[in-house]
């Protein structure tokens, strides 16, 4: 998992999680993010498109893509979650 | 001296089963087989050797060994997973550090933690009542020359030694290998390589791992994928358990997770009769 070269865009992808603040803020108007980190015109654009392939074009460590994709898509956060399992384990517990 | 009374190695990561209930079923049930094997052992200690998914250890992190010395950790709490609290074991962590480290190992202690899911979900099975400590191993698989296979290995023979000479006596110590199989994570082309999880288990199960640790970084990535180089987790439970007998648990391809779900046992008593490990250096 080798790390880009984009290390303002690393370091700004790598807050999202750690800060709940700046996540709800980029859902809400992530341009204002954008201009906050000071990010490149071709970044800005590589994270609207959000895909992994442009993401990987300027630098993005593969593991804060994926952070990216959880963080702009909810149908992948729905996706990549326990969820659906904590009642059985729950019950297994409980069980013993 | 501390005594290693069950090991498994496992995936780390669940997802949604919608349009796969059978198989996810199927992984949580090995999953739990596996907990159940390290409830039974009643271990104080629980060592989870795993990797930090960025949610801790940042891009700048060079260090290739991490190990909590924390007194508690609660879960980072990504994927939807409880944020209960479970005790840690510093001292444990601290003594362990120093041991490597006197042995040329390169490690860091993490003295807070949020354990994200590569830990944490596998404490969901095997620490359900929260009633071992926990002492977190993460391998830094992140950086970005990697971390060599061969330096995981030797990192689990000195975990082995640190339990068996140094480690408090009478302490029951339990290990889980945490991740892979085969997933590529953040590239379009994400996908399950089943014959390279097939070949990987098939050798654990054998115990026939020198080909594996001789592997470099680049070329498990080339077959398995940047995730792929979680199966040095397994690998080093195993070093740091010679002549333990693995049993494979489970194997789901699980294409809709995007990753090849495995787990195993391996029995520290069942091999060659040697439980105790001897120092490497």
């Amino acid at each position: 998992m080798s790390v880009g070269s984009a290390e303002r865009v690393n370091r700004l992808l790598a807050r999202l999680f750690q800060e709940p603040e700046l996540l709800a803020r980029l859902r809400a108007d992530r341009e204002r993010v954008f201009e906050e980190a000071r990010l490149s015109e071709q970044e800005c654009a590589a994270l609207r498109d959000g895909s992994f392939r442009a993401l990987e074009r300027i630098g993005v460590h593969p593991v804060l893509r994926m952070h990216y994709q959880m963080a702009v898509n909810p149908d992948l956060a729905n996706h990549v979650t326990i969820r659906d399992f904590l009642p059985r384990l729950r019950a297994e517990r409980r069980d013993g | 001296m501390a005594e290693i009374v069950a090991a498994v190695a496992t995936s780390h990561i669940l997802m949604s089963p919608a349009g796969a209930d059978e198989p996810a079923a199927r992984v949580f049930d090995g999953m739990w087989r596996l907990g159940q094997h390290v409830q039974a052992a009643r271990p104080d200690v629980i060592v989870v050797v795993s990797n930090d998914h960025m949610f801790n250890i940042g891009p700048e992190a060079d260090a290739p060994f991490f190990v909590g010395c924390a007194a508690s950790y609660v879960p980072f709490g990504e994927m939807d997973i409880p944020r209960d609290e479970y005790r840690g074991d510093a001292q444990f962590g601290l003594g362990l550090i120093e041991h490597c480290r006197r042995r040329g190992v390169a490690m860091e202690a993490l003295g807070s933690l949020r354990p994200d899911h590569g830990i944490a979900v596998p404490l969901l099975f095997v620490n359900p009542d929260r009633a071992a400590a926990v002492v977190p191993l993460l391998v830094n698989h992140s950086r970005q020359q990697g971390v060599a296979a061969m330096e995981c290995w030797y990192l689990g023979q000195l975990l082995g030694g640190y339990i068996s000479a140094v480690a408090p006596a009478s302490l029951r110590v339990a290990l889980v290998g945490a991740g892979g199989l085969s997933h590529r994570v953040g590239y379009e082309t994400m996908g399950v390589d089943e014959r390279f999880d097939r070949d990987f288990l098939a050798d654990f199960e054998r115990g026939e791992l020198a080909r594996w640790r001789e592997m470099s970084v680049e070329e498990i990535e080339a077959v398995a994928g940047n995730g792929g180089v979680e199966i040095m987790n397994w690998m080093m439970i195993a070093a740091a358990l010679p002549g333990a007998r693995a049993s494979i648990v489970y194997y789901e391809a699980m294409p809709s997770w995007l990753t090849g779900m495995g787990g195993a046992v391996l029995r520290p008593h069942e091999g060659d009769g040697r439980s105790r490990v001897d120092d490497p250096a």
